[in-house]
């Protein structure tokens, strides 16, 4: 079989793999080319693609989204990083004035495929900027699809996926797990499905919704509540935007009960419109209210007190042992 | 020597060139100690001490420059192996590495086709509803697609009373006031409770010097016939088959006002004086008329009196209210022929009494001695 791979590397494989399928991806960003990206997403694709199609940036957010809206619109595939998700706010009225409105505003004579990536969220010991959770923000921009990969083999499907698709996807992908597991990776161009959610874990007592770096906590939390006799199950929404609320709602038809977990902040997460979305239309199965477990509406901290921010397994596991004894 | 080699001070720098050196070759050095001051293209950053140990040797002068990963200072000691440094990137922070592999399908596990629905459906204002009636939702065959709180209501009154349909009578209707409702629901209680048996009798009060309240007699009689049968001053705790002993005697009045009935107790009678007793009586004929009596004064009778007396009735049947497990009822006072001394007819002044108590744990006997005792107090002179 395959050697396994981290998270980090299936990005870099999966870079390589479309982009010796299809002529018109380029990658482009701070530090990509000659250096690799500073977390050597890009590693190797300057030296086997050539600077033609690997382009070194000057450090301009604004400038590398116009830029990209631009070639996407011509034809090309930009995949495009922002070197952490803390620099891109520069180029939000790009990515939300432009490319989340080409397609509406020329009503369908162009469009953007293009995929802006970017590591995200804390718990790397980094300084400020250099840790947040901006999921929401986007998610909240209609004509933007915002896509989250939380394993290796997902980081590989889904980002094939997201080059693919004809309309602009903002790729986030969670730092803190970029090396924390390997895991084989076929290297066979084998797209997953966007727009759906994953079930990781099945179970019947309470269903854990969650994604990104906090799948880690709340497999470890699930873990630990089945040695209490509790059987969660846990599901990846993947994709934030479009929302699969049919799978979710599914799940909590069987189990009665939902613990939504997000590194963001609590006010106005997705944890909330996934909170909204079981209320409107799965109200008849609860047995319990839904809970959201999420970061403060603090700035994420340095790294002394970063493990006091993230949601922990515990935090986690205390919170659906209160919905069991709810009523 | 161990040799401490400049880390990388910032997201990718080449080198740094030493500003000042803060310690001396020989000397000791604690972990965590400013050892030099280096300048970056970014800033002047100290670098410190990555444990403590004595300095063996600097790797340059102010002024030089030292690339990152090259020698910046011995420590004495040995010398730690080298170790392959891997290229995990430039930039700023720590990733946490680990070699674990995991085995996990890229699309997770697919739901099961057959799903098997294990609650009833309804809303959470229902279930709270049914548990409050003690009504098990599953067992509710609902006309809809989910339990109502209709369904909740009828499946509760179903275990009650079954029976024919509630029935429309002619006449204006209008509810019952609040004293009345706790009437209905109390004595509907002890009529699903109790069984009660009644003796009646006559107290004689021929001997009475001077007018009396009787009030004050009847409870004083009350008090010396519970401290000769104190069964009867118990309450009986059907769940737990127990009777519930009580230090004191507090004999609950019935008072009659146009509002309903009420119950005020008169706690501890043994403890009070005649004059407290009084007042105390007189306080609660006020707060009768105003319905003004506090939530104590209604609470914590052990035994009733009833006196009907002011109106007609000798005989009666009076009802306990449990816990309680007895009642005395006060009928009408009246002057009656009676055979005297040497059998010469007499009027003597009668008052007749009636005693119910709950033969589940009270006897004919016990009943029968409580009324003698009862009968002995009030026909004493004082």
């Amino acid at each position: 079989m395959t050697t396994p791979i981290t998270l980090v590397e299936a990005v870099n494989q999966a870079l390589a793999y479309e982009m010796a399928q299809d002529d018109s991806v380029i990658v482009l960003g701070e530090d990509v080319g000659v250096n690799g990206g500073v977390f050597r997403a890009t590693v190797g694709l300057y030296e086997k693609f050539g600077k033609e199609r690997v382009l070194d940036t000057p450090l301009a957010e604004s400038m590398i989204a116009g830029i990209s809206i631009g070639m996407a619109a011509q034809g090309l595939k930009p995949v495009a990083e922002f070197q952490f998700t803390g620099f891109i706010y520069s180029a939000f009225d790009q990515i939300l004035s432009h490319a989340a409105r080409l397609r509406n505003r020329t009503r369908g004579r162009l469009h953007c495929p293009l995929v802006f990536r970017s590591p995200y969220g804390g718990g790397i010991h980094a300084p400020e900027h250099h840790s947040e959770s901006v999921e929401t923000f986007f998610a909240h921009i209609p004509g933007l699809r915002v896509v989250i990969p939380s394993s290796p083999a997902r980081a590989y499907g889904l980002l094939l996926a997201s080059i693919r698709n004809p309309d602009p996807v903002i790729f986030l992908e969670p730092n803190r797990i970029y090396r924390f597991v390997k895991q084989e990776v076929e290297n066979d161009g084998k797209a997953l499905p966007l727009d759906q959610c994953f079930i990781l874990r099945e179970g019947t007592d309470v269903t854990l919704v969650t994604w990104g770096a906090m799948i880690k906590e709340t497999l470890e939390a699930a873990q630990d509540l089945s040695k209490q006799g509790i059987e969660a199950e846990v599901i990846d929404v993947a994709t934030l935007k479009p929302l699969d609320m049919k799978t979710i709602l599914h799940s909590v038809e069987k189990t009665g009960r939902c613990v939504i977990v997000h590194e963001a902040p609590l006010t106005a997460g997705m944890g909330a419109e996934i909170a909204a979305g079981i209320a409107e239309e799965g109200l008849l199965s609860l047995q319990a209210p839904v809970k959201r477990v999420t970061g403060y509406d603090t700035i994420m901290p340095y790294f002394k007190l970063e493990k006091f921010y993230i949601p922990s397994s515990k935090r986690i596991s205390d919170s659906v042992k209160q919905l069991m004894e709810f009523a | 020597m161990k040799i401490f080699k400049l880390p990388d001070l910032g997201e990718g720098l080449p080198d740094a060139v030493i500003r000042e050196w803060y310690v001396k070759v020989g000397e000791d050095v604690k972990v965590d100690q400013p050892l030099v001051s280096m300048e970056t293209a970014k800033a002047l950053v100290d670098v410190p001490a990555p444990y403590s140990g004595k300095i063996e040797k600097l790797f340059g002068q102010a002024g030089d420059t030292i690339e990152t990963g090259n020698p910046l200072i011995g420590f004495e000691g040995e010398a730690e192996p080298e170790q392959a440094s891997k290229d995990s990137g430039t930039v700023v922070g720590a990733i946490e590495e680990s070699e674990t592999v995991i085995k996990e399908a890229a699309s997770g596990v697919s739901p099961q086709k057959t799903q098997t629905t294990k609650s009833v459906k309804a809303t959470p204002a229902v279930r709270m509803l049914a548990k409050q009636l003690g009504v098990d939702l599953a067992s509710i065959i609902s006309s809809g697609e989910f339990v109502t709180a209709e369904d909740v209501k009828q499946a509760a009154t179903i275990g009650k009373k079954p029976g024919p349909k509630a029935p429309i009578y002619e006449g204006v209707s209008t509810p019952l006031s609040q004293a009345r409702r706790a009437m209905v629901l109390s004595m509907t209680q002890s009529h699903d409770e109790i069984v009660p048996v009644t003796l009646t009798d006559d107290a004689d009060l021929y001997a009475w010097k001077e007018s009396q309240d009787i009030t004050i007699r009847l409870i004083r009689a009350m008090q010396h016939a519970c401290e000769t049968e104190p069964l009867l001053n118990n309450y009986f705790d059907s769940s737990k088959m127990a009777l519930v002993t009580h230090k004191s005697i507090n004999i609950g009045l019935a008072v009659d006002t146009p509002h309903g009935l009420y119950v005020p107790v008169l706690k501890d009678v043994a403890n009070m004086s005649d004059e407290s007793l009084r007042s105390t009586i007189e306080r609660f004929k006020t707060q009768a008329q105003d319905r003004s009596f506090p939530k104590e004064d209604l609470q914590g009778a052990t035994i009733m009196l009833s006196n009907f007396g002011a109106f007609a009735g000798r005989y009666a049947t009076p009802i306990i209210v449990p816990p309680m497990v007895a009642i005395v009822a006060v009928g009408r006072a009246r002057e009656a022929f009676v055979p005297g001394a040497k059998n010469q007819p007499e009027v003597h002044r009668i008052l007749p009494i009636s005693v119910t108590t709950d033969h589940r744990v009270i006897t004919g006997g016990e009943t029968a001695r409580f009324l003698k005792a009862l009968l002995k107090s009030l026909a004493q002179p004082r």
